[in-house]
């Protein structure tokens, strides 16, 4: 199962944004569901983009799992890695006619859902450390079970 | 002829007052005092109690400045241990016993529980030259002359400041002075609803990691390579940043005024919203165009955080009431 973009509703919702953000407005408080929405064009091409490089994020996951790379290395790493695909998808959510060719597999979005816990626990262990984002343990437990889950996700592929 | 131009003054006083008084934007007391100031003087003209002036009765400021007395005064309550080295452009500096926050804000304040609110920033016992700064503004500019712009991309209408924190916790300092004492830069940004945004450059060093998302690698060529901060455990990256030599102040800055570009940008959004498990309140900066988040406290209306965030990201912040971090600093289970 695929996802398509609806490229009209989403120059709708450029253009709603841009037109209230000239009366000093936006979407988030005058529609916040239409600001998800608007948001959720470029999440899903993020998340096709992870998703078709999963097994350099599992080789990654892995190396940190095995205590081959150290917790502030595997952190820096891994949100390297989202941050380049976040820039690759800008490229596409900026190029409309990229984005009506482009589709997003229905397993992206699980697999960019896992993705995602093991990048905020990294966001915080890289923003605050031990002391008041969250300990070392903490932060080991939180991704090995993150880790189990993303073994059978991509077992049951 | 003495009693009849008093009690014009009595009458004229009354209604000017209870005018003054409904159309007043002030609270409590304030406004009482403040409508029956104007309420005296403008009777006393009208009375012929005083000579009719028009220059003396004009006030010479416009709404914002009184906007910011008022902010000023309400702050006069609290955070009363910091020091304010206002800095003139000859590099002379003049402290004033002033607290340091502008903006008293809408939510009720929290105290500030940790998330980088407790460092020990050594980083300059000697004054920073802010001459260096273009954008450096003399005393005067900055508290009289003040030509407040709110509403306006891409403000660079930023006051620049020198704040001096006293503290006791230096108790190792080889210095022959009992208190330890770290002067820091702040330089404050008008939002584009024209609210403060004071922004530490020790914060901002402390929050080095994220400078390569606000400045291109050229200009960051030779001057603060971050490869070699990111490996680092927590601490030891701390003290990595907070080393001079490693990140040189001319980066900080830089840094600091690019922050300050995104953060009062005219398409910057704020919303109001959370950094930590602890619930600091705040706003939240989110510009969909730069992909940039950022984060200033009410507590002063502090700089806090800021950095690129992608789609999802942005999307999951607004779906969560807008609490950056939330799990940040959770207990253990």
């Amino acid at each position: 199962m695929k996802i398509r973009f609806d490229i009209n509703r989403y120059k709708e919702l450029l253009e709603k944004e841009k037109s209230l953000g000239q009366q000093n407005k936006s979407l988030i408080f005058e529609n916040k569901e239409e600001f998800i929405e608007l948001l959720s064009y470029g999440a899903n091409v993020e998340s096709q983009i992870s998703y078709e490089r999963k097994h350099d994020y599992y080789s990654l996951i892995s190396q940190y799992i095995e205590k081959v790379i150290t917790a502030p290395k595997f952190q820096s790493e891994f949100l390297k890695m989202e941050k380049e695909d976040a820039k690759a998808a800008k490229i596409i959510t900026n190029d409309f006619k990229q984005l009506a060719s482009f589709s997003v597999d229905f397993k992206a979005v699980e697999f960019s859902s896992l993705i995602e816990e093991i990048s905020d626990v990294s966001m915080v262990a890289y923003e605050f450390g031990p002391e008041e984002g969250i300990s070392d343990q903490e932060f080991r437990k939180s991704i090995e079970k993150t880790f189990l889950q993303i073994q059978k996700f991509l077992n049951e592929e | 002829m003495k009693i009849l131009k008093s009690i014009v003054f009595l009458s004229i006083l009354t209604g000017i007052f209870f005018l003054i008084y409904r159309q007043s934007d002030q609270k409590g007391l304030r406004k009482l005092w403040i409508s029956f100031k104007i309420a005296v003087l403008v009777a006393a003209i009208v009375a012929g109690l005083i000579p009719a002036n028009t220059e003396a009765v004009e006030l010479d400021r416009n709404n914002h400045q009184v906007y910011q007395e008022r902010l000023l005064s309400e702050q006069l309550v609290q955070d009363n241990d910091q020091k304010v080295i206002l800095a003139k452009n000859s590099g002379e500096a003049d402290a004033l016993t002033v607290p340091v926050p502008i903006i008293k804000p809408d939510q009720s304040n929290k105290g500030f529980n940790g998330l980088f609110g407790t460092k020990n920033d050594n980083e300059s016992c000697s004054k920073d030259n802010p001459d260096d700064d273009p954008n450096n503004t003399p005393f005067s500019n900055s508290e009289i002359n003040s030509d407040f712009k709110g509403n306006k991309p891409e403000s660079k209408e930023y006051e620049h400041r020198m704040y001096e924190k006293t503290s006791n916790q230096d108790t190792d300092s080889e210095t022959d002075d009992e208190s330890e004492c770290s002067i820091d830069e702040v330089k404050i940004g008008v939002a584009n609803d024209g609210t403060f945004i004071n922004t530490e450059k020790s914060q901002v060093r402390d929050k080095g990691l994220h400078i390569p998302d606000f400045l291109d690698a050229e200009t960051l060529d030779g001057k603060f390579d971050v490869t070699e901060v990111k490996d680092l455990g927590y601490r030891d990256r701390l003290n990595y940043l907070r080393d001079k030599n490693n990140l040189p102040d001319e980066i900080v800055i830089k840094a600091r005024d690019e922050i300050l570009n995104f953060m009062t940008a005219g398409d910057t959004k704020l919303v109001p919203g959370f950094l930590g498990y602890s619930k600091i309140e705040g706003t939240v900066f989110i510009n969909l165009r730069l992909n940039k988040v950022g984060f200033r406290d009410n507590d002063g209306y502090r700089f806090r955080t800021a950095m690129t965030m992608n789609d999802s990201k942005i999307r999951k912040l607004a779906k969560t009431g807008f609490h950056l971090f939330p799990d940040s600093g959770k207990p253990e289970n």
